[in-house]
């Protein structure tokens, strides 16, 4: 099957093809392995090595609990919610292993964060770069998952919401809050 | 080896397969469950104290506290209080655990329980429910201090002139009672109203205002009977009482 066609379906499709096919499960892992993979690189700075070891129980999480899945949600959503959870998890019990790793970061983001934070100082993009970095890499993980989930997997309020289960008016606050300490930081 | 290609193997060789959708499904009606059973207790907690709190005898509590302190001491109704503070806190967060009770922050959750709380104690309370709780905790808890405790609390400070117990014996002019501390007393009876000695009866509760006299004698200005059907259902037989009046019969002599 190709990996348009799992695209195209609805959540609820998805999860009665899995549960009557499991090898169906393949073009779901397919289709989002990419997004989920840099997602938990984004958000953790885990080693590459251990980006798969996280991937992994993500999908065998993501199977066994597949009947959890609710319809109100796009299937991506419930996606990410998983990887999220495993990942602080992982995370918070190999806090000190993990390095600096540098986070992929494009000019278009560069330039958007510009103009959210209102950005007023001369700073080449490259310097802006490394210092985001730095601050990501400080950043406290509550308010480094939204800027992760805001900017770099362009999710909205409520799929953020969704995403970490707390309400909208908290995400908004975490991001405005992030966005200061970000300003703050660069200057 | 591809991920995809990974995890299916893991999926086969450890035989896995989805939870079933009732397991999801017993969760989510437990945390409901759990939810409401705590609402519910809130609610009853609340019609309990409104029923404390309007039977409370306030002027009588405001002359014998002698401070701001005793005064909270002797009206607060802290069982209910810490039950029903507990409950609601422990509501919220119960409610955050369904599967859509993160949408909402805490303060508007927390708001919502505290307003219907309210309602439906004060339904509980109006039904008569909010009474038959407190006798209901007063009659088979022993460490329960509910209306009759305050009363006993209130009234049982013969040196303050305020003198509370059960009638043994009752004469023209006098009558016998024995207090919560098993103590008897004699109580002149003399200034009150013939109307109200008329209704004075053996093993009748009774509450009474006046003055110490010596060691157990007690000049009584006027009588409050406390009515018998209050006491009925404790009743195990005529002349006995249970519930809260149990320590009555406690170590007989």
């Amino acid at each position: 099957m190709e990996q348009s066609d799992c695209q195209k379906m609805s959540g609820r499709e998805i999860v009665k093809r899995v549960i009557a096919d499991p090898e169906f499960y393949s073009c779901i892992i397919q289709t989002y392995e990419e997004r989920l993979r840099s997602y938990i690189r984004r958000l953790t700075n885990v080693h590459p090595d251990e980006v798969d070891d996280i991937l992994q129980e993500v999908f065998i999480k993501a199977y066994e609990n597949i009947n959890s899945y609710d319809k109100d949600y796009q299937f991506s959503t419930w996606l990410y919610r998983i990887a999220r959870n495993e990942t602080i998890s992982y995370w918070r019990k190999h806090k000190k292993r993990f390095n600096d790793q540098s986070l992929d970061i494009g000019d278009d983001f560069l330039d958007t964060l510009r103009s959210d934070v209102n950005l007023n100082v001369q700073i080449d993009n490259q310097l802006l770069r490394e210092k985001m970095n730095l601050v990501l890499q400080k950043m406290p993980i509550k308010y480094r998952e939204v800027v992760v989930l805001y900017y770099f997997e362009e999710h909205n309020y409520q799929e953020i919401s969704d995403i970490l289960k707390k309400p909208i008016s908290t995400v908004g606050t975490l991001l405005k809050r992030a966005k200061q300490q970000l300003k703050d930081l660069i200057i | 080896m591809k991920i995809s290609e990974q995890v299916l193997k893991l999926i086969n060789k450890k035989k896995l397969t989805p939870h079933s959708k009732w397991r999801f499904l017993v969760v989510d009606i437990s945390w409901w469950l759990l939810f409401v059973t705590l609402f519910i207790i809130g609610s009853l907690s609340f019609g309990v104290i409104l029923f404390l709190l309007t039977e409370f005898e306030w002027l009588v509590a405001k002359e014998v506290a002698g401070s701001w302190w005793e005064y909270l001491i002797l009206f607060l109704p802290i069982f209910w209080l810490i039950l029903i503070i507990t409950a609601i806190v422990l509501a919220s967060l119960e409610f955050r655990q369904t599967k859509h009770g993160y949408r909402h922050n805490m303060l508007f959750i927390t708001t919502v329980i505290v307003l219907g709380s309210m309602v439906l104690g004060s339904l509980v309370f109006f039904s008569g429910y909010g009474e038959k709780t407190d006798n209901l905790f007063t009659n088979n808890l022993s460490f329960y201090r509910g209306k009759f405790h305050q009363q006993m609390n209130l009234w049982d400070r013969a040196d303050q002139g305020l003198l509370m117990g059960r009638i043994i014996e009752v004469k023209p002019e006098e009558l016998s009672l024995v207090n919560p501390q098993r103590i008897n007393w004699l109580v002149n009876i003399s200034r009150i109203d013939p109307q109200i000695k008329m209704m004075l009866m053996e093993d009748q509760l009774i509450k009474a205002r006046g003055v110490r006299q010596g060691n157990n004698h007690f000049i009584a200005d006027y009588i409050i009977p406390l009515p018998m059907e209050e006491f009925e259902e404790m009743m195990l037989e005529p002349g006995m009482l249970r519930g809260p009046l149990r320590f009555f019969e406690i170590n007989p002599d």
